[in-house]
């Protein structure tokens, strides 16, 4: 075969052209795959250095969290929880002088392994009563929160305050 | 710009092969190495004897580098000095086919010719044409690529020897001057008019030349040449008679070259200068416009060609093999990659379901502990306001809502002791702020009232404050 200078210069020329083209074809797509595998390992890489920190946490956090749910108190499935609560509530008040004129329990909440139950009360009596029985629930610690409070001078009577507030219930159900 | 060049002489006769490398750089021209190699026992001596044992190739053609030239023996080639009335190179050349093809007895197109100029003048030249017969040429070649060596220069071997003795200084350049040359019972001779060189002459083998008739026979062979000498260029005295010689010369070969020449013989030892192998490769290596060279066209054609797709392939294996080892190496380092994502995807997968329970316990732990928050509660909001509360100021309405606000309604006598109550609520640490504070006075019963409301800011609790 004969073969000149030129085009032999033309021939290696055209090898390479097509040798970079098949590059560009075979590695195009590889080097986006490359570039998103690179991100995606630094990704994960500062993500298992957070989930090292948080482990390293882990323990504290377990335990205070376990503290915190002992203050809440715990009922079985077979326990009718509302009547419960509302029992206990009422037996408040009734300590403190307190009249509770109307209770209604709302419907029940679940967040996680807590169990809210809301109560709206309606009520009257002296202002000491309302203090003291506010105190006494506060005492209690996370079983109960006042969310809503109305209170106003009874027009009728010197000295009585009533209104409303809303009683919000928290525990856990166990076995 | 090449750094140097090689070239490798290779030279034979009916004993010995012999060869030379010469390597031609910016220091100048130095001797790489050489050798020689006896021909084989007997081989001219068989019945269609090769042109060339071509056999002892196979042990030397290692050192051979270069352009490879070998050299014709005068007996393979027809010579004859020719006087041309031009220099042009084309013209000469033409001269010397036509002069050529009128000589030989074999037709121009079996021939392979060519000339070297000896002597030139503003348009005269004085030329050796040399032609050899082209199966001669082709046989030599055929013997040569047999043994994978590629032929690239022929020379004259008498050329390479009239070249040593320039080289070495050993031409006497006044008056016609003969120089005899016996190497291995082949005898040439050079005869040379003022240092340029007239009549180059095979005289054929002699191998006994120690008898009388054969020296007899030289002699006429000698005297011959001198004559037809003379009728081209005239009857010269001959001043010296130069004898190179391998071989002790015989007195009576002298007594009768100096009867016939009325000069005295001076004897040189041949091996005195150095091999012929030496002067191929010298002549190759400074070529000259007007060189020898009887390697038909088509051979250094067919070189050229197989020189370039030598070196087309090697570059294009190399550009092949670079690739590869490109595309290898980006797929090692892609699948390296790859699986050190991997790896570490299988780690994170390890510490991701012991975290996110640990983040989730977390998330709960704040919750529980907002919730637990009681620093603002109703009962602390009571408290706050019933500190803050002046004399004089009654409370008619109070309203409280977690993570809101507190809203109050009230009256006083005194719309002072209101201003003071917020004040005082606006500067309490439990409520970020207060808003929308309408006081209005009014007289009821000949005594003034001031009646107001006034709302106060709690810190915002997420809606899902509570676990």
């Amino acid at each position: 075969m004969k073969l000149s200078k030129r085009e032999m210069l033309l021939g290696l020329i055209t090898l390479t052209a097509i040798l970079l083209g098949l590059t560009y074809w075979l590695a195009g797509s590889r080097i986006a795959a490359q570039r998103r595998i690179k991100a995606d390992k630094i990704r994960l890489l500062h993500q298992i250095e957070l989930h090292k920190r948080i482990l390293t946490e882990k323990e504290s956090w377990f335990s205070r969290l376990e503290e915190l749910q002992k203050q809440l108190p715990v009922y079985n499935d077979k326990t009718a929880i509302t009547a419960e609560l509302l029992k206990l509530i009422k037996r408040t008040a009734d300590e403190h002088g307190l009249d509770l004129v109307r209770t209604q329990p709302y419907r029940e909440e679940q967040a996680g392994a807590l169990y809210e139950l809301g109560v709206n009360c309606n009520w009257e009596g002296k202002l000491e009563s309302l203090v003291h029985f506010l105190y006494d629930l506060q005492k209690q610690g996370l079983r109960f929160d006042i969310l809503q409070l109305n209170a106003q001078p009874d027009a009728q009577r010197d000295r009585i305050l009533k209104g409303s507030m809303t009683i919000d219930c928290a525990y856990r159900k166990g076995e | 710009m090449m750094l140097f060049s090689h070239t490798t002489g290779i030279h034979y006769t009916d004993e010995t092969v012999e060869w030379a490398v010469l390597r031609k750089s910016r220091k100048g021209l130095e001797k790489l190495r050489e050798g020689s190699l006896p021909v084989p026992a007997g081989f001219f001596q068989q019945e269609n004897a090769p042109l060339f044992p071509a056999g002892v190739l196979a042990d030397i053609r290692k050192n051979f580098r270069g352009i490879v030239t070998v050299s014709l023996p005068s007996s393979q080639l027809l010579m004859r000095m020719l006087e041309l009335p031009s220099t042009d190179p084309e013209e000469l050349k033409g001269m010397v086919g036509l002069q050529m093809d009128q000589i030989s007895p074999f037709p121009v197109d079996q021939l392979t010719v060519s000339y070297e100029v000896l002597r030139q003048t503003e348009n005269h030249s004085r030329v050796l044409a040399v032609a050899a017969q082209r199966k001669t040429v082709d046989a030599l070649g055929d013997l040569f690529k047999a043994q994978n060596v590629y032929i690239r220069s022929l020379d004259a071997e008498v050329l390479a020897w009239w070249s040593l003795l320039i080289a070495h200084g050993q031409v006497l350049c006044q008056g016609r001057v003969m120089l005899i040359l016996e190497e291995h019972t082949e005898f040439s001779m050079i005869v040379v008019d003022e240092g340029v060189p007239v009549c180059f002459r095979s005289l054929e083998l002699f191998h006994n030349f120690t008898d009388e008739t054969v020296m007899r026979e030289i002699v006429d062979e000698v005297s011959y040449t001198l004559l037809s000498l003379e009728t081209e260029y005239g009857r010269r005295e001959i001043t010296g008679v130069l004898f190179w010689s391998e071989s002790e010369i015989p007195p009576l070969l002298c007594d009768l070259l100096r009867e016939k020449c009325g000069t005295e013989v001076v004897l040189h030892d041949l091996r005195s200068i150095p091999p012929v192998s030496e002067g191929l490769a010298l002549r190759t290596i400074e070529r000259r416009l007007h060189h020898v060279e009887l390697v038909p066209r088509e051979w250094i054609d067919l070189q050229r060609r197989k020189r370039l797709m030598k070196a087309a392939t090697i570059a294009s294996t190399a550009v092949l093999s670079v690739w590869l080892a490109a595309i290898a190496v980006a797929g090692a380092v892609f699948s390296i990659e790859q699986a050190s994502c991997n790896r570490v995807r299988r780690e994170a997968a390890k510490y991701e379901g012991p975290a996110r329970a640990a983040q989730t316990a977390r998330e709960e732990m704040l919750a529980l502990e907002k919730y637990a928050d009681r620093s603002h509660s109703a009962l602390e909001c009571l408290r706050e306001i019933s500190a803050a509360l002046p004399d004089g100021v009654e409370i008619n309405s109070f309203t409280y809502k977690k993570g809101e606000a507190v809203s109050l309604r009230g009256s006083s006598g005194r719309a002072e002791a209101v201003y003071d109550f917020f004040q005082k609520l606006g500067a309490s640490g439990i409520f970020e702020g207060v808003k929308d504070q309408p006081v209005s006075t009014r007289t009821v019963k000949d005594r003034r009232v001031s009646t107001f409301s006034i709302t106060a800011d709690l810190p915002k609790t997420k809606p899902e404050g509570k676990p």
